[in-house]
């Protein structure tokens, strides 16, 4: 349209008005049926900064409600599965107790398969998924963190499991049936002597004797160390020498021999007719005991140390036994080449497993809620439970219940309420992640507060008020009808309409 | 004295009023005609030699020179502010309210929010393929944006070429005309026919020219622009138009018309001269000047402000950030950075205080030597000075000195640059400093990542070579391939690392949300002046305020002027303006008067007849 058609045939003003009444009219109808103050962006007015900074505001608040659900639904699971874990490791507590094996010994056949199915269990729950993701990797959140129950205890593919590691450890730790410890020594003498410097067997600690007639030499120098028992003159009956011994994970382990004058007993030794007679006899008796140790006592706690360096936690490396020049005669632990070991964990090993894993929920604000299935309380009991996985308790061996007991007061330690106060329990893990959840719950419901005051605002700037457009049509249709009556009225008033 | 004389003068007197009601048979017929003036009919009481009678004096037409000098430079305002309101509000639609579904904001807000998503979720495939589509949308409508951009700006050239046949039409039109009319033996009406025709097409030129007109005695016309140009005396000037073929954002006007890539607007004067109406500045007003304002202001600013957010998006995403390391000798401590990794385009910051007062000074890689020097604070209010790494760290030592000031040591090693604060005068301090380089590979460099590319996948730098790497870069941006092709780029940042790990999309988002820009020169035009700074979604929101203002400016002075015109058009009407009603009073007093007359005659034929019969 060109000007000149627009100003050169001057409408009447009136009817000119008339036009810009109606679409006044239009556009108030418009703004009734949208409820929306402006059509577009010119008509915003000079609130359109506030409104474009408003909006990004409501919607990083969307964005972070998208990620607040998202974590919730992972808190919620992560809540079922503390809560399963805590009562396998309450359940497991009560399957091992020392010198307890049930009528017809039926829990040293139990034993074993009930802590393989625990250790099943845990492992399944370990790696437990919520849409692919995989909740106890830590930051490693696309693969199964734990290897599946058979891989881990009898391998796979040609790489060793934990049953395989524990009995290479057992052979190294056993040796020749001594726990790696010589016998010699000759006249009064009797000397205890390890095998040689390395981390395998009995390793001497003490020697103490509760007889005037012993001289003793306590272990020292540096390893192999030796001791020395030495018969002055004849012991009397009632007198003992006790050895002391750590074993392979650390706790100790003692054998008292008392000397007497019939024929020994168990952990007894015959006084002899001279001190050399005593001491050969002290040597036999000792011989017999270390037998015996070594398949209870240190069997147990040659276990545990597998599952130590099998099951590595933070900044560990899975250890295996270098078999030179065999399992028995060997003298180091290496680091596992991982193409013959199967590694049981495969997630992310983070110092501060929480927050390997962070949500942004808020600007400023973030929710940690990683976990990873090598912190120590899952660590513990994927230990415990597959040491006990591992065993065969035969009732016709005799040294089968001390081995029972000395397995159930080590591994019953794993599942003892005492850890719940260590980092990385499974109740300390339940806690944090209820102190997330907790932490999300408080910001969303501010975020709700703000979105509602946003929103608010946003209304303020862009609705109409109904009642102000009702208003002002009702003004504008009074406008328009006088208008349009005096136009009528005043196109009426034409002489031509008068003369005659 | 006689009968006969009373016989002249009635006859006299039915002649004017016949003459008369010609006059008012036109006014009245003409009552609804465009332009058409009121005419009257002058009547003068003439002395005969023994008598009084009445002639016709000529016709007159109503026209007031002021009054239509005053509406043709409204008519040219008017239609500025007319075309300019109707492509702006165009624009404006094209970035749609905020919140709308297709609007910049709501898809930089859902882009955002698919990052956050993909933070807590990095190893859904789902999330990271809903973060490229919300990056492939976002891009889309930049391109689209664009593409609007120029085909309004290519609109207007259409629209100017429409323009000028118009104009020389109407030129040819009126010069026939003032033809016609120098030629005064022309019957009177016709001639006024005439003027009427000359002040419409005046009034059609000035619409599209601001034109002054100036009317001579004889009746002709003669035009020339408000800055003095001739456009039309005895002969017309022509306006000629060279359109530019398909526009695109880097085609814009210069005033060296070698670089130039627009259109070319020419006015030819009737000897043969030709003038650049555009280059000259010749046009003030009307709908030309305003698609030339269009075509080479408005929109380009729109274009340049979709780029800097199309280049801020891409930097965010792509930029590695790499601080120095502390470094001292004797008592002076201070910086030194690997200055390797700087692009094309890239830049590294010291921060320094001298006298306590923190400042920044940035350092700008620029390979084109054309472009050097370059100094120029920006929008945020840092100094930017460019240098040519090419002599490595030991090349550009001068032109951080100058940068600095005195106060500070400057020293280069290969490619690395020390910066030392004034010691144990301390005076001076060097609090930091930092490289800003584009991201060279999708892993193994950094957190960083180059999402969004250039055409043909190239990287953005914003290399500052040839026109720039970011003139027109909204309408090339698109989204990294590789990316596309296979997404768990977007979380391993290490090749091989894991999927769960959520450090790549907390960069990405943390950037998004940190990273602050700033518009460098504004040497584009007075509309562009308008410089964006601060993080990319401040710059979108700037943008979209900036196009809403400037769409709403113009509409309101559209509907100024339009007020304006309408009030000059209530003056037009009532001078020039037919009033049925005082024509159908004179119609009555004319009906009288030639009654009067014929009794007269019917009285004076009575006496004659009487005394015949005598």
């Amino acid at each position: 349209m060109s000007v000149v058609n627009r100003t050169m045939y001057p409408v009447q003003s009136s009817m000119d008005l008339i036009s810009k009444m109606q679409k006044q009219f239009t556009s108030l109808q418009t703004q009734l049926s949208t409820g929306q103050k402006a059509a577009n962006l010119a008509e915003l007015g000079s609130d359109r900064y506030f409104d474009l900074s408003i909006r990004s505001r409501v919607n990083r608040l969307d964005g972070y409600a998208t990620n607040i659900k998202m974590v919730n639904s992972r808190l919620d699971m992560f809540d079922q599965l503390t809560t399963r874990l805590a009562t396998i490791q309450q359940g497991a507590r009560g399957l091992i107790t020392p010198n307890n094996y049930g009528s017809q010994d039926i829990i040293l056949g139990a034993v074993p398969v009930q802590g393989a199915s625990n250790l099943d269990e845990v492992i399944n729950l370990l790696n437990s998924d919520i849409n692919g993701r995989f909740l106890f990797g830590g930051s490693v959140t696309d693969k199964r963190p734990v290897a599946d129950l058979d891989s881990m205890i009898y391998g796979q593919a040609g790489k060793a499991g934990f049953k395989q590691v524990a009995s290479e450890r057992q052979q190294a730790d056993i040796g020749d049936g001594l726990g790696r410890l010589t016998l010699g020594g000759a006249g009064a003498n009797v000397s205890v002597t390890e095998d040689g410097s390395h981390p395998f067997g009995f390793k001497l600690s003490t020697v103490t004797a509760s007889s005037a007639a012993i001289t003793l030499t306590t272990p020292s120098g540096t390893p192999p160390q030796t001791t020395n028992v030495q018969f002055t003159t004849l012991p009397i009956a009632g007198d003992s020498v006790t050895f002391g011994f750590t074993l392979p994970d650390g706790t100790s382990d003692g054998i008292t021999l008392k000397a007497v004058n019939g024929p020994p007993d168990v952990g007894e030794f015959q006084i002899g007719a001279d001190p050399t007679a005593t001491a050969t006899n002290l040597k036999v008796a000792l011989q017999t005991s270390l037998q015996t140790h070594a398949k209870t006592t240190l069997t147990a706690a040659s276990n545990n140390a597998a599952a130590a360096n099998f099951f590595n936690g933070h900044a560990q490396s899975q250890m295996r036994v270098q078999p030179s020049p065999d399992f028995a005669h060997a003298t180091t632990l290496v680091a596992a080449d991982p193409s013959t070991t199967v590694a049981w964990y495969t997630g992310g090993d983070s110092a501060t497993p929480r927050s390997s894993i962070q949500a942004r929920v808020d600007d400023a604000q973030t929710v940690n809620y990683g976990a990873q299935a090598n912190e120590s309380g899952t660590l513990g009991m994927v230990r415990a439970l597959s040491v006990l996985a591992i065993q065969t308790f035969d009732v016709s061996d005799p040294t089968t219940k001390g081995r029972f007991d000395a397995i159930a007061s080590r591994n019953v330690q794993s599942f003892s309420t005492a850890n719940n106060a260590n980092q990385g329990s499974i109740e300390m893990l339940g806690i944090e992640l209820n102190n997330a959840k907790v932490q999300v719950g408080d910001i969303t419901s501010r975020h709700s507060d703000y979105n509602t005051q946003l929103q608010g605002l946003l209304a303020g700037i862009e609705k109409s008020s109904d009642e102000e457009v009702a208003v002002e049509i009702t003004a504008l249709q009074t406008r328009l009808q006088a208008t349009y009556q005096t136009t009528a009225l005043i196109s009426q008033l034409s002489l031509v309409n008068y003369i005659k | 004295m006689g009968l006969s004389v009373s016989l002249a003068n009635a006859l006299s007197g039915m002649a004017t009023s016949q003459a008369s009601l010609t006059v008012v048979s036109r006014n009245v017929a003409n009552a609804g005609t465009p332009g058409y003036h009121k005419q009257s009919l002058s009547v003068i009481d003439t002395m005969g030699v023994n008598s009084a009678f009445a002639r016709t004096g000529g016709v007159e037409r109503a026209f007031n020179s002021s009054l239509q000098a005053y509406y043709n430079s409204a008519t040219s305002d008017s239609g500025y502010a007319a075309t300019m309101a109707a492509t702006l509000d165009q624009l404006q639609t094209y970035f749609g309210k905020p919140g709308d579904d297709g609007s910049l904001d709501t898809m930089f807000g859902s882009f955002q929010n698919a990052l956050q998503a993909l933070g807590t979720s990095p190893d859904d495939f789902a999330t990271r393929a809903t973060v490229m589509s919300k990056a492939q949308s976002l891009v889309a409508t930049l391109n689209s944006m664009s593409s609007n951009i120029q085909s309004l700006r290519q609109s207007t050239e259409t629209q100017v070429q429409s323009s000028v046949s118009v104009l020389n039409q109407s030129l040819n039109s009126l010069a026939k005309i003032n033809y016609h009319l120098a030629d005064q033996n022309g019957d009177a009406a016709s001639r006024a026919a005439l003027m009427d025709q000359r002040d419409r097409l005046v009034t059609s030129i000035s619409e599209q020219v601001d034109v002054q007109a100036t009317y001579r005695d004889d009746g002709t016309v003669a035009l020339m622009t408000r800055t003095g140009v001739g456009v039309l005396d005895v002969k017309p000037a022509t306006f000629a138009f060279e359109p530019a073929g398909t526009l695109t954002a880097d085609k814009q006007f210069n005033l060296d018309p070698t670089k130039s890539g627009v259109g070319k607007l020419k006015l030819i004067s009737s000897s043969g001269l030709s003038i650049d109406l555009v280059q000259q500045n010749v046009m003030q007003s009307g709908t030309l000047k305003a698609l030339i304002d269009l075509r080479d202001k408005a929109l380009v600013a729109a274009q340049s402000q979709l780029d800097e957010v199309a280049a801020g998006l891409a930097q965010s995403m792509s930029t590695v950030t790499t601080a120095g390391a502390a470094a001292s000798s004797g008592t002076q401590n201070g910086f030194s950075l690997d200055l390797s990794s700087i692009r094309d385009g890239n830049d590294f910051t010291i921060n320094i205080a001298r006298g306590g007062v923190a400042q920044t000074v940035k350092v700008l890689r620029v390979d084109d030597a054309s472009k050097l020097p370059l100094s120029y604070t920006d929008a945020n209010g840092v100094q930017v000075v460019g240098a040519d790494f090419s002599g490595g760290a030991a090349g550009i030592v001068q032109a951080v000195r100058g940068l600095l000031g005195g106060g500070f040591t400057v020293s280069a090693s290969g490619s690395t640059l020390t910066v030392l604060d004034d010691g144990s005068a301390s005076t001076t301090d060097v609090t930091g400093m930092a490289s800003h380089a584009t991201s060279s590979a999708l892993q193994n460099s950094g957190l960083a990542i180059n999402l969004f590319s250039d055409n043909n996948g190239a990287d953005f730098t914003d290399s500052l070579t040839g026109r720039g790497q970011k003139l027109g870069f909204a309408a090339r941006i698109s989204v990294n391939t590789s990316l596309l092709a296979d997404n768990r780029y977007l979380v391993q940042y290490q090749a091989g690392g894991s999927m769960g790990d959520d450090d790549r999309a907390n960069y990405l988002l943390d950037q998004m949300t940190n990273m602050r820009f700033g518009t460098p020169q504004s040497n584009l035009s007075e509309l562009g002046s308008f410089r964006l700074g601060g993080t990319v979604g401040d710059m979108i929101s700037q943008t979209m305020d900036y196009v809403g203002n400037v769409a709403a400016d113009a509409t309101s002075n559209d509907e100024t002027q339009q007020t304006a015109v309408q009030a000059l058009n209530q003056r037009l009407d009532s001078e020039y303006g037919v009033s049925v009603d005082e024509e159908m009073a004179r119609l009555l007093e004319l009906q009288n008067a030639y009654s009067a007359n014929a009794r007269i005659i019917s009285a004076v034929q009575d006496l004659m007849s009487k005394l015949l019969d005598l």
